[in-house]
């Protein structure tokens, strides 16, 4: 008997068998289900009921309903809870179901993150982008891109009108639950070859176009593995893989602030001639003059240096003046100085992606508000340094504003995002002076090492003292003169001059933007 | 019923004859759908084993044979008889039992050797029908002068669990993995009901819509409740209590008229949830998995989570019986039950088992006044209140309505005590609302 069955069921009836089997104990259940629900012939009459005897049963019916209830938002709304899908996706054991994550995509299409075989994430760049798309992790959690758009991802950053759709389609068949995949502004070329760039210093690179605000490259390094994350938390804590020095590391601007004193000074029309000795500038009541840094550098070689003597604002940009921009400072207002740091945005966080608590954020710099009190430390600040901390962001966001005509365009990473937010900071022919400026300092001055003729690249370079080491090197920098133009913001941590260690990563990034068409040559030809 | 064919005749006795025989035909056809039904989901589970599973043996089809010949029983207990409501809660009832032995035979109960499981289903069944037939025509008021000995052996199980119970998976058990807390719910109800009966005048006094009741009743019934609270906490069962306290403010209600009592519930199920926020061990851990599972989703939110994947996964339809992974999802065959009916049958058929648990309480609770005095509604509303709140506390759990509280479902859930004290409770509440 039970052999003959046996045979029958892995003989070629055995699926049919199966499938009216199940189809009568469907119509059985069913039906038996239904007519032991329907009334009898039993039934009490309506007026028969006692009150309390209504009452308790419209608790118990209610209370079955509510199970009903709390039932359908697992079984049939299950799609639309974000953390049900994170727990399926990861802990999924049934193999008809298919909890597809979203892909992040760069602005070409190429692929940033995608779910490969058996639902194990991917991520082609890997280290190159392991910041700024973050990971997904069952032990780490969720970080980056993959925290900020995870209800988009997981298909749960619905509609209510797609969740029906969706319920439509499930009363004929299962369907697999798709994410939604994500556009980004990054360009996965230029992130990787920028985060190449690095060559494993510790450091980061901002790129990001200065008229739409839109980020191409946001790197950082060291980085890590971000299909491990846990690996990386537990070692190198001193060079802190997991932080993304983009936008969370904090570092003293250096130089790269005189571009923001100079647009301050053009705006207000400030532009005097001053005189710049050799032995500096020293504040009443400071015992310690500010000097530029040839002082120093001829000093080291036994040599005498005379000091740049007479020059103007744009003089002073070209070889990065300390003793000029200290003595300029004194002649902007401290109310005017705050005004235009808040333009500039420096003290705000930028959210680049998403909203709420799982947004990408850039935290805020921190540049001191001025008032009677600290006036005096402006002399500081103008060189880029005293108690000011700003994020590579930040000095992508300002050098934006001398490329683009004087706006503040929020940064975003947001490829579907409608068009950013704007400000006037100063005014566009401030702008445009100030970016001549810098076009001569990489022509011609601390910038040289940057230039490509056939970009006419605008840069300014920053050396960044810290009292943990050796100085940082900043080089912010744009190119084209046409549209689109592309900020390139690098630091290297510990780089020395900003000439010798982020001037040139610029550069190769520059020459990359150009090589890809991201930037055009055309424009090259001014100046 | 020889009489079918002869309309003519016009005295009592041919029409109640014709009545019956009416009834008796659509009773056999119920019973025999629901014994298809319950077949074919062991016919499916079986055959489905059938092309992978070698350790198949006919043996295993014995519950089957059980369930068939219980279903013939009770057809030829029941034919010929007008039995106002109890009919339909019987075939209610069996189509419950037979669709939970169908569940536990597809998840391997009865393949293995625990003697309790295996003879849980053949003793339900003749409880129930004892049940009903011993204490069918009015014989129930007996109960009504027993209630001081059912109220004894309350005291006796609970302290037994005291003494002698030992802890598995959070809940306590006798040696054997016996829990005669399933019995304490309905002998509990009885010995209400009888204390109800007769002070129900005194507690129906209310002030501005709040039970305001008189002294010495209140007394009478804190000094019944008060004792068998203090033991079943003290065997640290919180869910047992807090379905204990639901039950007397249903019951309270149904005897008083007040619906004020359930204020009652209210107060004691804060207090209880209170008590268990501040309880150490897995008590507090239930409470802060149900309000976030997604907290601890390997640790203590696991289990819901799995049952939660294994009804989203298998969404309207299901997965179709024997094809769902119901085994994923910790201790299924007993407190989960419901979860593994939810991803094998699917939203729709698993919303028709909660219309029928539904079915069982409403009509439990309508019937309740057909009896005749104080004792015998009062006691029908006690056991229709176990069977329904016992279902609603387990079904709430695995949906998260409610936290898990370790309360089985009735007549579903594996088990030997458990099965056979709901089936006997709906036997005595058929057998109450009969008349």
């Amino acid at each position: 008997m039970l052999e003959v069955l046996k045979t029958w069921m892995t003989g070629p009836w055995a699926g049919k068998t199966m499938l009216a089997l199940r189809v009568s104990f469907f119509v059985f259940f069913s039906l038996s289900a239904l007519l032991l629900l329907l009334p009898g012939r039993d039934t009490i009459r309506r007026g028969a009921i006692g009150r309390p005897q209504r009452l308790l049963a419209i608790i118990a019916a209610m209370g079955f309903v509510a199970i009903a209830a709390f039932q359908a938002r697992w079984q049939v709304f299950g799609a639309s809870n974000p953390d049900l899908m994170r727990f399926v996706r990861r802990h999924n054991v049934r193999p008809d179901v298919d909890v597809r994550r979203g892909s992040i995509l760069d602005r070409n299409g190429s692929v940033l993150a995608i779910d490969g075989e058996g639902g194990v994430r991917r991520q082609p760049l890997m280290a190159a982008a392991a910041h700024v798309v973050g990971y997904i992790d069952p032990m780490a959690g969720l970080a980056g891109l993959e925290k900020a758009a995870d209800d988009i991802l997981t298909g749960s950053g619905t509609t209510p009108l797609e969740d029906l759709k969706r319920l439509g389609r499930g009363i004929l068949s299962l369907p697999p639950v798709e994410g939604t995949d994500i556009r980004v502004t990054i360009d996965a070329r230029l992130q990787r070859f920028a985060f190449n760039a690095l060559d494993g210093r510790r450091g980061a690179v901002v790129a990001l176009d200065a008229d739409t605000g839109e980020i191409f490259a946001l790197v950082s390094s060291p980085s890590f593995n971000p299909l491990r994350p846990l690996d990386a938390s537990s070692s190198h804590s001193s060079s802190a893989p997991l932080l993304n020095r983009a936008l969370q590391g904090r570092y003293p601007p250096g130089s790269t602030f005189k571009v923001a004193m100079a647009l301050m000074a053009a705006d207000l029309g400030i532009a005097p001639v001053l005189n710049c000795p050799a032995e500096g500038y020293r504040a009443e009541g400071e015992s310690r003059p500010i000097r530029d840094s040839e002082y120093y550098s001829y000093a080291r070689e036994g040599r005498t240096w005379r000091g740049f003597g007479k020059i103007g604002l744009s003089e002073a940009l070209i070889h990065s003046s300390n003793v000029y921009f200290a003595q300029l400072s004194r002649r902007i207002p401290a109310e005017h100085f705050n005004t235009y740091i808040d333009r500039l945005g420096v003290n705000e966080a930028h959210t680049l992606y998403g909203s709420g608590k799982s947004a990408v954020v850039a935290p805020a710099g921190s540049v001191p508000v001025l008032d009677a009190t600290n006036a005096k430390s402006i002399i500081q600040l103008a060189i880029g340094q005293g108690r000011m901390l700003v994020t590579p962001l930040d000095v992508a966001l300002w050098t934006a504003v001398a490329a683009n005509g004087g706006e503040f365009v929020a940064p975003t990473l947001d490829l579907a995002s409608p068009g950013q937010a704007r400000r006037r900071v100063v005014s566009h022919q401030a702008a445009s002076n100030v970016s001549y400026m810098m076009r001569a300092a990489v022509k011609s001055g601390t910038g040289r090492a940057a230039d490509i003729p056939s970009l006419g690249v605008c840069g300014k370079t920053g050396t960044a003292q810290n009292p943990g080491g050796e100085d940082h090197s900043w080089f912010t920098c744009f190119a084209s003169q046409a549209k689109p133009r592309l900020v390139v913001t690098v630091l290297v941590e510990n780089g020395g001059y900003g000439s010798k260690g982020a001037a040139p990563v610029a550069r190769k990034i520059l020459e990359e933007a150009a090589r890809l068409q991201i930037i055009k040559a055309e424009g090259g030809a001014a100046k | 019923m020889s009489e079918r064919g002869e309309k003519k005749g016009h005295d009592d006795k041919r029409e109640f004859g014709t009545l019956a025989a009416a009834g008796t035909r659509a009773l056999a056809a119920r019973l025999f759908l629901v014994w298809l039904a319950v077949s074919l989901a062991v016919s499916t589970v079986f055959m489905g084993r059938l092309a992978w599973d070698d350790t198949v043996s006919l043996r295993e089809l014995v519950p089957l044979g059980v369930f068939t010949a219980a279903v013939v029983l009770e057809f030829a207990l029941l034919a010929g008889k007008t039995l106002s409501s109890s009919a339909r809660l019987f075939e209610i009832v069996t189509f419950l039992v037979g669709i939970g032995m169908a569940m536990q035979f597809r998840m391997g109960a009865y393949a293995g050797s625990s003697l309790g499981v295996k003879f849980a289903l053949p003793a339900g069944f003749v409880a129930m029908l004892l049940m009903f037939a011993v204490f069918r025509r009015g014989r129930w008021r007996f109960f009504e002068k027993m209630a001081p000995l059912c109220y004894v052996v309350v005291l006796a199980a609970l302290g037994a669990m005291l003494v002698f119970g030992r802890r598995f998976r959070g809940g306590l058990y006798l040696p054997g993995n016996v829990n005669p807390t399933e019995f304490v719910k309905p002998l509990l109800a009885v010995a209400l009901a009888a204390l109800l009966a007769k002070n129900d005048d005194g507690l129906r006094r209310s002030l501005l819509g709040l039970p305001f009741p008189k002294v010495m009743p209140l007394v009478k019934l804190l000094a019944l409740w008060l004792p068998a609270m203090a033991l079943t906490l003290a065997v640290r069962d919180l869910g047992l209590a807090l379905l204990l306290n639901a039950l007397l403010a249903f019951m309270l209600v149904a005897a008083t008229r007040r619906p004020g009592w359930l204020l009652w519930f209210a107060a004691s199920a804060a207090a209880i949830g209170w008590l268990a926020w501040k309880a150490p061990g897995h008590v507090h851990a239930r409470i802060a998995a149900w309000l976030n599972p997604f907290a601890d989703p390997t640790g203590s939110g696991w289990q819901l989570l799995q049952g939660f994947s294994a009804m989203f996964a298998c969404g309207l339809w299901g997965s179709g019986l024997g094809a769902g992974l119901p085994i994923e999802v910790p201790i299924v065959a007993t407190d989960f039950a419901y979860a593994a009916i939810a991803e094998e049958l699917g939203m729709i058929l698993s919303l028709l088992i909660l219309a029928l648990y539904a079915a069982l309480a409403v009509r439990g609770f309508i019937n309740a006044g057909r009896p005749q005095g104080k004792f015998g509604p009062a006691l029908a509303s006690g056991l229709s209140a176990v069977l329904a709140l016992q279902a609603l506390l387990n079904l709430g759990g695995v949906v998260k309505a409610l936290p898990l509280t370790g309360v089985v479902l009735p007549f579903i859930s594996q088990g030997g005590s458990g099965l056979i004290a709901m089936m006997a409770t709906a036997g005595l509440l058929a057998a109450v609302e009969s008349d």
